[in-house]
C-alpha cells in the first residue's frame, strides 16, 4: 500500500490531467477535421501574404527561400522545427507543381534529412521526380550564426521572391532578418519564443509569434491540422475558466 | 511495409518515451534512456549527411563559379584542416589554437554585428505607422529612460510606472503566450504521436 502511495505521489498528476483532457478532444476533432468538417479560422496576416508569395513564384519563376532555423529533432524545440518543415513542405510541394525551384536551408542535419524526404516526395508526386536535387536543401552548420552566415550567402547568390523564416531562431533570426533588410524581397516568418518574437516582429514584414507559429499547418494545406487546432483552442478556454474558477475560490478562502 | 515499419516504430518509441516521463517507473526509465542514446546516435549520423551535404555544395560552387569562388574553397579547405586535425590529435594544442584564435573572434564579430541590426530593427519597429506603433514607442522610452540612475531624483513615480509596466501588462501578455506555446507544443507532439504528421515518410 505504502508503495502504491509512494508511486501515485511521484506521478505527474499535472501532465496526466492535461493529456486526459487533451487526447479526446484531439481525437474527436481530428477525425472530424478528417472527414471534412471545417472549423472558423481568423485571419492572419503572415499566412495570407504566404499563400500570395507562392502564387506570385508560381507565375513570376521567382525562387521562394525558406530558412528552418537550427531546431532540430530530438530537442526542446522540435516542435517549432517541426513547423519549419511544414512550411517548407507546403512551398516545396507548390514548387515541385510548376517544376520550379526551391531553397531551404537548415543549422540542423535531422531536420535536412527529414526536409531532404519531403523535397523528394513532392518532386516525384508532382511527376518529376528527376528534378529532385539535393542542392535545394542546404545546411549550415550546428552554430546558430554559422547557419545564419551560410544562409545569407545563399540568399546572395541571386533574387530571391521572398525569404521565409519559421523555425526554432534566436538572436541569429534577427541577424538573418536584418542582413536582408536591404534586398528587394518580402520577408516573413515567425518564432515561439516571446524573446525571440519581440526580436523578428521588429524586423520582419509579416510575423506569426507563440502559438501561432504552430497553426502553419491549419492555415496552408493540411486540413488535418483544423481538427488539433479547435482542441487547442477547447483546452485554451478550459484553462482561462479554471485559472478564472481558481482565482475567485481563492479570493473566498476556498483554495488556501 | 516501407510506410507502415517506420510508422510503428515512431509511435512506439513515442509512446514509450512519453510513458517514462509520465510514469515513474525504473524499467521505463531504462528503456528511455536507450531510445534517448539511440536519438544522439542517429544525430550524429545526421551531422555526417551534414557535412557531406556542405561539402558538396561548395564543390559544386567551386567548379560552376556560383557564388563566391574563393569563400567557398576556403570553407572546404576550413573545414578538412579542422577535421584531420580533430580526428589525428583530438586533444593537441593545435585544436585549441583553432577555436580560440579563428572560431571564437568569428563568432564574437558576429554577435557584435548584432548591435547595428538591433538599432535598425528596433528603427524601423518605432516608426509611427499606427496607435500599436505609438504605445511601442512609448513604453520602450519610458522603460529605458527610467534605467537611468538619475531617473529616481526627477520624479519616483516613473519607477513606479516602469515596475508596474514589467510585473503586469508584461508578465501577463509573456504568460499568455507561453500558454499558447505550451497547447501548441503539446497539439504537435500529439500529431506526431498519433501519426496525423508523418514527417518520416516525407509527408
Amino acid at each position: 500500500m505504502e508503495n502504491v502511495l509512494l508511486v501515485t505521489q511521484k506521478i505527474d498528476l499535472g501532465a496526466w490531467i492535461v493529456l486526459l483532457i487533451f487526447v479526446p478532444f484531439f481525437i474527436l476533432f481530428t477525425l472530424r477535421a478528417k472527414s471534412g468538417a471545417r472549423f472558423p479560422l481568423r485571419p492572419i496576416a503572415a499566412y495570407k501574404r504566404l499563400c500570395e508569395l507562392v502564387s506570385q513564384a508560381a507565375e513570376s519563376g521567382h525562387v521562394i527561400h525558406v530558412g528552418m532555423g537550427s531546431g532540430g529533432i530530438g530537442t526542446p524545440a522540435t516542435p517549432e522545427a517541426l513547423m519549419g518543415l511544414t512550411v517548407f513542405g507546403y512551398i516545396a510541394r507548390q514548387a515541385a507543381q510548376y517544376n520550379q525551384a526551391t531553397l531551404g536551408t537548415t543549422g540542423d542535419p535531422t531536420i535536412l534529412t527529414a526536409a531532404q524526404g519531403i523535397l523528394q516526395r513532392a518532386r516525384a508526386e508532382a511527376g518529376f521526380p528527376e528534378q529532385y536535387s539535393r542542392r535545394e536543401l542546404q545546411f549550415y552548420g550546428p552554430h546558430p550564426f554559422a547557419y545564419a552566415v551560410g544562409a545569407f550567402d545563399s540568399l546572395r547568390a541571386r533574387p530571391y521572391l521572398a525569404n521565409v523564416l519559421l523555425g526554432h531562431f534566436g538572436a541569429e533570426g534577427l541577424w538573418l532578418a536584418e542582413a536582408t533588410s536591404s534586398k528587394e524581397m518580402s520577408r516573413l516568418g515567425g518564432v515561439a519564443p516571446p524573446t525571440a518574437a519581440a526580436l523578428m516582429q521588429s524586423s520582419l514584414d509579416e510575423t506569426v509569434i507563440g502559438e501561432e507559429v504552430f497553426a502553419a499547418g491549419a492555415y496552408l494545406d493540411k486540413p488535418s491540422h483544423l481538427g488539433s487546432l479547435a482542441s487547442q483552442d477547447l483546452m485554451r478556454i478550459i484553462i482561462i475558466l479554471t485559472i478564472l474558477v481558481g482565482s475567485i475560490l481563492t479570493s473566498l478562502g476556498y483554495l488556501g | 511495409m516501407k510506410k507502415t515499419l517506420p510508422l510503428i516504430v515512431a509511435i512506439l518509441c513515442g509512446v514509450l518515451s512519453l510513458a517514462d516521463f509520465i510514469i515513474p517507473n525504473p524499467q521505463l526509465d531504462a528503456l528511455g534512456a536507450v531510445l534517448v542514446e539511440g536519438v544522439t546516435i542517429l544525430a550524429a549520423f545526421a551531422l555526417l549527411l551534414g557535412l557531406l551535404n556542405i561539402l558538396g555544395t561548395h564543390v559544386h560552387r567551386v567548379a560552376t563559379g556560383e557564388g563566391s569562388r574563393g569563400l567557398s574553397l576556403s570553407l572546404i579547405l576550413a573545414m578538412l584542416i579542422t577535421m584531420a586535425v580533430g580526428i589525428a590529435f583530438p586533444h593537441s594544442g593545435t585544436l585549441r589554437w583553432i577555436f580560440r584564435y579563428l572560431y571564437v573572434p568569428l563568432q564574437s564579430t558576429m554577435t557584435a554585428l548584432l548591435a547595428f541590426f538591433v538599432v535598425s530593427a528596433a528603427y524601423r519597429a518605432f516608426r509611427l505607422r499606427n496607435i500599436e506603433a505609438l504605445i511601442l514607442l512609448v513604453t520602450s522610452l519610458l522603460v529605458l529612460f527610467t534605467q537611468l540612475p538619475f531617473v529616481g531624483a526627477i520624479s519616483p513615480s516613473l519607477a513606479i510606472i516602469r515596475d508596474w509596466l514589467m510585473r503586469v501588462p508584461v508578465t501577463a501578455a509573456t504568460r499568455g503566450l507561453i500558454l499558447g506555446i505550451a497547447l501548441g507544443t503539446i497539439a504537435t507532439s500529439l500529431r506526431i504521436l498519433l501519426a496525423v504528421d508523418r514527417p518520416y515518410t516525407g509527408e
